[in-house]
């Protein structure tokens, strides 16, 4: 029983209030990390193989050859082995194009469950997950908070608008899980230490039988404006009265605007 | 037909979703614009059933593509086989998990541009246009598909969009879709269901929200942010932080890994502001926060910041908004 | 010799980081202002491999090199003092093990205390014995195929949380302490052996200081470590070693306090401007940063040599101890004066810092005991023979 997680490093996010980067040599800035919302995969993956539900966990990127540490991370967190689909006409990819060749080096891989995290909020992004079972004509099981694995079939937990329902599916799927699977791990210092050793292939397109042609096309949206969002009126502030004069102050502001 | 306008109806026991309304009202008003049909793909159980009365709401034909109980992602075959037919402008599918499922088997399936979740759409000179909001909330940008790309473009449009009409009193021609040749999501079934008791309020529909955050200490201290929410007719949410610490449960966390919501009025009460909640709220209409820490980030977007303890301020509240309702 | 941090040194600290802002610094005024000691947080540093740095690969441990043990201290102790003294205790009790064990006695408790399932603490210090180790006056009696120990022990960190401890105790009282005292690994649920009370103190108020008591508590003869007579030296190259620890909490303590400044200090406006910007602030931070970094540098110098066995280990593990821990109670007490009121009181973190890095001064060897360690070794570098 296989999983592969589908990772995606992104520039770590900016200036924290630390001002101890005196402490490094010379690093000039962007530090790579996980995707936050793929370490609830990694981390609902890395449990499947602590209860024993499942054999192995393979990590899967697509990016530049740098994305190679987001993957080291990932290892030093646990699982077994990595796979980086790297290639320079893979450089500005789009969704789709990003769908296509994970859909062909999960083909190549054929896990159990190929498993997500809940993907950025952005449209094209957040579809991924679901375009590539649909290309690989795979069941899908989406927004999970919780996955399970056994007996030849997969379920997720999914909330509903009120309550929520266990979706399943037989094996093989593609799954993705949403932050409530819960605090993913540290790595620990073996983790850390291990994750060197384990295997990393590199594959090209040509690997997964693909070319650049098969990808190409760009993006099939553009944006055609951008502005600043209408300029709000200033906060109005409320501040040093007591709570009755406040509340007398705050409904009178709702009474103005017909709220209540 | 080019011009068309297609939407994605999800019904549950023969009701269709507040979504499925907004969506038919959005894509009548397009259809409109694009001078097409605005046409409702319906599916869930018991769609056959009132699939008709879409048309009250601006559908002139509605397609059933299943009316099951399966899960919606079961129903996507059938989805992308009348998406093949239609050759429409545009399909406007709800930015919710099964609208999201759908959407990204149509987008694989048929190579379409996406677009959303956006806040606004309309067909201009024959094309689709969507707003977005990016991530800061700062910038609004405008999108189009590149010329020449496949139709219809997909988009993920988010609650509260577009508002449903009283409903008038058109009914829409009904027809089935063929059955589709079998498929991997056909196997997707639900295991177990587990409807929680009706006391939870589907935040997405709501008007007025009352959210809480780590400010609210805890479980007992989302009892005066009810009684607020009561007074005013609203439901509560809270933030992710409140959620993670077990004060309230996850179908009310408001925020970019939880629920969108628009509603009129949302008030945050003991909520910092951080980007991944603001996300969640930033399009409803006012924003009142209420919070001891004068620096909070709710602050800057923020209509009306009130700096103070939420423990004293909305039981004060609820007091004088139930006193100027005389109850 | 030179030395320079490696990529991996760099990534350690960075993993020892995140833990340390994300689950640790919060965590620390609680632990002040309870005095309890933080069983979830050494669960959390036993679970990520970081009670077993000091251990080699066979018993469990990651083996880390020096300079990488003191920058896992360094990081915990920059969010919480308290915090770090779980790792340095952790080498300190085992340092006599390491140097003067067996391999069946290493065999024996190591694995346990690299996995930090089982927690160990050095007993040498008695009421009447601080600096003047050589007066201590515990005894241990053989008696046949045990040895009976009889006396007790005060300021023992973690005393009252270890599960095992190396105690020093005299085994041949009319040859003094220096030659008659030896080393022994004493079980904590061995009958006899109690830890009546906790000090209530200054600073690393949740680091428990025990006083210990041992009435009648026999061990196996085989609990012994090295050879009977060889205690003081054992402790003396103990401290030798362990000492480079607080060099490095005392490093952790200040880059905290100089953290705290001076994101306070950009916060802060008062006459119009930031406070950061007047330059009686910024001659302050100046002088509070290179003398960190003096000090960690120093600290790195002398943990280069513990890793080489360098024969002036000893000059050059008390040099880094005496201006580390002075640096730490300096830059915390500007860094209090930096944040004027604010610094006094507990809800900001640097009246902590200051009460806690007075200790870098005191234990493990007070400052004075440092000076004349270097002073020793200075001299007799300098070819002068030393008097009486």
């Amino acid at each position: 029983m296989k999983i592969v997680v589908c990772i995606k490093q992104v520039p770590a996010t900016g200036a924290d209030k630390r001002y101890t980067d005196d402490l490094r040599l010379d690093r000039n800035g962007v530090e790579a990390i996980i995707n936050p919302l793929d370490e609830y995969a990694i981390e609902q993956a890395l449990r499947l193989l602590d209860d024993g539900s499942v054999e192995s966990v393979t990590y899967l990127s697509m990016g530049p050859e740098q994305a190679a540490e987001a993957l080291r991370r990932a290892l030093a967190m646990g699982g077994d082995e990595a796979v980086l689909v790297t290639d320079s006409a893979l450089a500005g990819a789009d969704e789709w194009a990003t769908a296509r060749v994970l859909a062909a080096a999960l083909d190549k891989l054929a896990p159990d469950v190929a498993l997500t995290g809940m993907a950025s909020d952005d449209a094209r992004g957040s579809l991924v997950p679901g375009a590539v079972a649909a290309m690989r004509n795979v069941p899908l099981l989406s927004y999970g908070s919780e996955l399970k694995v056994a007996d030849g079939e997969a379920r997720v937990r999914r909330l509903s608008a009120t309550g929520f329902d266990w979706i399943a599916a037989p094996l093989p799927v593609v799954a993705s899980v949403t932050d409530q699977v819960g605090e993913p791990r540290y790595a620990s210092l073996k983790g850390i230490m291990a994750a060197k050793r384990k295997p990393l292939e590199t594959w090209s397109l040509a690997d997964l039988g693909l070319a650049g042609e098969d990808l190409a096309g760009g993006a099939l949206t553009h944006v055609t404006d951008a502005r600043a969002q209408e300029a709000k009126p200033p906060t109005e502030r409320i501040e040093n009265l007591s709570a009755v004069e406040a509340a007398a102050k705050i409904a009178d502001w709702l009474a103005a605007r017909k709220l209540i | 037909m080019a011009n068309d306008i297609l939407f994605l109806a999800e019904f549950t026991a023969g009701t269709p979703a507040r979504s499925a309304l907004e969506l038919a009202a959005g894509a009548a008003e397009l259809a409109i614009q694009s001078g097409g049909a605005a046409i409702g793909l319906a599916y869930g159980s018991g769609a056959a059933d009132d699939a008709a009365s879409l048309g009250a709401h601006g559908a002139s034909r509605v397609i059933i593509l299943g009316d099951d109980d399966r899960p919606a992602i079961a129903h996507a075959p059938a989805a992308v086989a009348a998406v093949r037919d239609a050759g429409a402008l545009a399909l406007l599918a709800p930015a919710t998990p099964n609208g999201r499922d759908l959407a990204a088997v149509l987008v694989g399936s048929l190579h379409l541009p996406a677009f959303g979740p956006v806040r606004a759409a309309r067909v201009v000179d024959g094309v689709l246009e969507t707003e977005q909001a990016t991530l800061q909330g700062s910038v609004v940008t405008t999108s189009r598909p590149v010329e020449g790309v496949a139709t219809p473009s997909v988009v993920l449009v988010l609650a509260n969009t577009f508002t449903p009409g009283e409903g008038g009193t058109g009914s829409a021609d009904v027809s089935r879709a063929p059955i589709g040749t079998e498929s991997a999501f056909g196997k997707v079934t639900v295991a177990e269901s587990h409807p929680a008791d009706a006391k939870v309020v589907n935040l997405e529909e709501a008007t007025v929200i009352v959210a809480g955050g780590r400010g609210v200490g805890g479980e007992e201290g989302f009892g005066p942010l009810r009684d607020l929410a009561a007074a005013l007719g609203g439901a509560v949410g809270a933030s992710r932080a409140a959620a993670d610490a077990g004060w309230i449960p996850y179908q009310l966390q408001i925020g970019q890994t939880g629920k969108v919501v628009k509603p009129s009025l949302y008030i945050g009460a003991g909520i910092s502001g951080a980007i991944q909640h603001r996300v969640g709220m930033q399009t409803a209409e006012h924003v009142v926060a209420i919070n001891r820490d004068p620096d909070a980030p709710i602050g800057e977007f923020a209509d009306l910041f009130v700096v103070g303890d939420l423990f004293k301020i909305v039981p004060a509240l609820t007091d004088e908004i139930r006193r100027r309702s005389g109850a | 010799m030179t030395y320079l941090p490696t990529a991996e040194h760099d990534e350690l600290r960075a993993v020892v980081r995140e833990l340390a802002d994300e689950r640790i610094g919060p965590r620390a005024a609680a632990i002040d202002e309870t005095s309890e000691f933080p069983h979830d947080l050494r669960e959390l540093l036993a679970r990520q491999d970081l009670l077993g740095t000091c251990f080699g690969e066979e018993h469990g441990g990651t083996a880390l090199d020096t300079i990488a043990q003191s920058i896992l201290v360094e990081e915990l102790a920059r969010a919480d003092a308290t915090t770090s003294l779980i790792p340095i205790v952790q080498k300190l009790g085992a340092l006599p093990i390491i140097l003067a064990g067996s391999d069946e006695q290493k065999d024996r408790y190591f694995p346990r205390l690299a996995s930090g399932e089982w927690l160990i603490a050095f007993a040498l210090t008695e009421a009447a014995a601080g600096s003047d180790v050589a007066s201590n006056r515990m005894r241990a009696t053989r008696d046949g195929d045990e040895y009976v120990l009889n006396g007790s022990k005060r300021f023992i960190t973690h005393g009252s949380v270890a599960d095992v401890l190396t105690v020093f105790a005299l085994t041949d009282p009319a040859a003094g302490g220096r030659k008659g005292m030896s080393a022994f690994i004493v079980e904590t649920d061995t009958p006899g052996f109690a830890a009546p009370r906790v000090e209530h103190k200054m600073g690393i108020r949740g680091s428990p200081t025990a006083e210990l008591t041992f009435d009648d508590v026999r061990l196996p003869s085989a609990n012994v470590v090295g050879a009977e007579g060889e205690g003081f030296k054992i402790a003396m190259e103990t401290l030798d070693r362990s000492r480079l620890s607080i060099a490095a909490q005392a490093v952790g303590i200040a880059q905290g306090a100089l953290d705290a400044a001076v994101a306070y200090a950009a916060d802060r406006q008062q006459f119009g401007e930031r406070v950061v910007d007047f330059q009686g602030i910024q001659w302050m931070l100046a002088d509070m940063a290179s003398q960190t970094e003096a000090a960690r540098q120093l600290t790195y110098a002398a943990a280069a040599r513990v890793d080489a066995d360098a024969p002036d280990l000893p000059y050059w593990t008390s040099s880094a101890k005496l201006v580390a821990g002075d640096t730490a109670m300096r830059v915390t007490t500007d860094a209090v004066q930096i944040l004027g009121g604010y610094g006094y009181i507990t809800e900001y973190p640097v009246e902590r810092m200051m009460r806690d890095a007075k200790i870098t001064q005191l234990y493990e060897g007070t400052q004075q005991i440092q000076r004349l360690i270097v002073a020793r070794q200075l001299l007799q570098r300098a070819g002068v023979a030393r008097q009486g």
